[in-house]
């Protein structure tokens, strides 16, 4: 998307941008002197590029040397489209990922899928990323898992990016799903198994400096069952590691219920946080939806959504076959937006500043 | 929501525009037509072209074709769909092993069910297919249920004896493989590992 976004922050200042939908959404993150780390990619409609290296084009920033970390929260086909041009220009960016896709299972079900996939495949666009990550230099790639802090560079003292999911248990499981997968007899499945429950997503709590913080929630989804893995887990880790609580968050999973619980709220966050969430339109059910935005503004009133929520999808018509009417109403590209949050790293009293870019507005202003 | 019913509103009368400006200033639409309207109006309907730059456009459109596969999904237990260079295309659908369904728009803005029958063996396996421009001469031949024969060559015989052309988007080679190719593939995919996982970083 294009828009005007403005100077760049400033090196004491953190930012987080998180844009979509292009197909799927991707963050920006600012960690002061000029580091710069991206979660995720989205494609942009307009341009067909991926959507933060047009942002940090029109910042002025140059991806090749600002980059430092590009994390690859899990692999949904909304996550990973256009990764392997973002890690093409992104030169000086370390790749990190849950270690779950480096496994041979893993990487053995990718070949098989990526050889029937059609061109929306997240099997495809991976092994356009593992091929990239060949060309790279040794340690190019660091693993994902809980409890890892991230090195970022040369940023300011107490700041900190830190892994809060996924869990070694939650890695070996995602491995075994793709084992009986692969022995199958049946090879003409051309999608990739989804990273059950989303259990393998990346969360990270970044830690700006002493005063702030945030939490960017992947598509990790919540468990009932079990505390060893989810959204449990990561609050579970959390009391036990006493993090910060953060006072922003990307909403995990495009507001679905399946990846909220009150505890995120009540344990990982401020009162009344800033949060972003951007819109999910191809699946069955949109997200968000009414029910998910009145559940959001619950906990919090400064929300922001990154474009307008998707109307639901038209009902299969009689007779089973779709008419050129319902086709049009969704062949446009969906709007995009995105919102940025800024804050001084070094005010104890700063607040994040939100900004929105496009079609981003408040989340009660959808309500209305 | 109003920009919903914004989007909404532009696209009928755009559809609209475009009915009266086939029908009114040509009441016989030359063979060209569907790829000038399709140019012209790019801006809304971006082209399906191929690559990660063009995927962004097709998402939407995907939408559509998902839903028709979820639906053979399940009934048969097998389906993928493959999709079309823009909404006044073709959406194909694969359905089984043998039976390709699709839906062709041709450019009064009608659309017409085709199915495609004895695809044979060395074709099954490419969902994504395309008409190219060159074809779009047949499009307005088509009617309700035009059964269209897959020959071995890139060529669909329409029904009525014109010809449209099949472009293979993508060939990945077949997805079914036998013991052997399939041993290849892991060892290859084991050999890609071992690559990767020298990439990271030593603790």
């Amino acid at each position: 998307m294009t828009g005007n976004f403005g100077s760049p922050p400033l090196p004491h200042e953190a930012e987080i941008a998180v844009f979509g939908p292009g197909y799927g959404e991707t963050i920006a993150v600012h960690a002061g002197n000029e580091v710069w780390m991206i979660v995720d990619s989205a494609v942009s409609a307009d341009t067909g590029r991926p959507m933060v290296l047009d942002y940090l084009g029109q910042l002025g920033v140059d991806p090749k040397t600002a980059v430092r970390k590009l994390v690859v929260s899990h692999w949904d086909t909304d996550h990973i489209l256009g990764l392997a041009n973002t890690l093409e220009i992104c030169k000086s960016a370390q790749v990190v990922m849950p270690s779950a896709l480096f496994e041979d299972e893993v990487v053995k079900g990718i070949c098989n899928i990526s050889r029937g996939a059609g061109p929306v495949n997240p099997a495809s666009e991976i092994q356009d990323v593992f091929a990239k990550i060949i060309a790279m230099p040794d340690d190019c790639v660091e693993y994902a898992v809980v409890d890892r802090d991230l090195v970022l560079g040369p940023v300011a003292e107490h700041v900190r990016f830190t892994c809060l999911s996924p869990t070694d248990g939650e890695i070996s499981r995602c491995v075994e799903r793709f084992t009986q997968r692969n022995r199958r007899s049946s090879r003409k499945r051309y999608h990739l198994p989804k990273p059950s429950e989303n259990s393998v997503s990346i969360v990270l709590h970044c830690r700006f400096g002493e005063h702030h913080s945030a939490i960017l929630g992947g598509d990790l989804e919540v468990q009932k069952s079990s505390d060893e893995v989810g959204w449990h887990c990561v609050i579970k880790r959390s009391k036990a590691v006493r993090f910060s609580k953060a006072s922003c968050y990307k909403i995990a999973h495009h507001g679905s219920p399946t990846s909220d619980c009150d505890e995120i709220w009540s344990e990982l966050l401020t009162a009344n946080p800033f949060a972003a969430v951007t819109p999910y339109a191809r699946g069955v059910t949109p997200r968000p939806n009414l029910d998910d935005i009145e559940r959001i503004l619950k906990h919090t009133s400064l929300a922001w959504l990154t474009a307008p929520p998707s109307d639901p999808p038209a009902s299969v018509p009689p007779g089973g076959y779709w008419n050129l009417a319902s086709i049009q109403k969704v062949a446009v590209p969906p709007p995009q937006g995105a919102v940025r949050f800024r804050v001084d790293m070094t005010d104890p009293h700063g607040v994040w500043r939100p900004e929105e870019f496009g079609n981003a507005k408040n989340l009660a202003e959808w309500l209305k | 929501m109003s920009s919903v019913l914004d989007r909404n509103r532009h696209l009928h009368e755009t559809r609209w525009k475009w009915k009266q400006r086939i029908h009114q200033s040509d009441p016989q639409p030359k063979p060209t037509r569907l790829a000038d309207i399709f140019r012209e109006n790019q801006h809304i309907l971006p082209s399906i072209a191929l690559g990660q730059a063009s995927i962004p456009a097709s998402a939407a459109y995907t939408r559509a074709a998902e839903f028709r596969a979820k639906k053979w999904l399940e009934e048969s237990g097998s389906a993928t769909m493959g999709i079309s260079p823009g909404l006044l295309g073709f959406m194909l659908a694969l359905r089984g092993t043998d039976e390709w369904e699709g839906v062709v728009v041709d450019d009064t803005g009608d659309d017409y069910l085709v199915r495609i029958t004895s695809v044979p063996a060395e074709h099954w396996y490419k969902p994504e297919v395309m008409l190219s421009k060159q074809s779009l001469d047949g499009l307005t031949n088509l009617v309700l249920g035009t059964t269209i024969r897959v020959s071995s060559s890139p060529r669909i015989n329409i029904g009525n004896g014109k010809l449209a052309i099949l472009q293979t988007i993508e060939s990945k080679g077949p997805i079914r493989l036998d013991e052997e190719q399939l041993r290849a593939v892991e060892d290859e995919a084991l050999d890609l590992a071992r690559k990767l996982r020298a990439k990271v970083r030593k603790e």
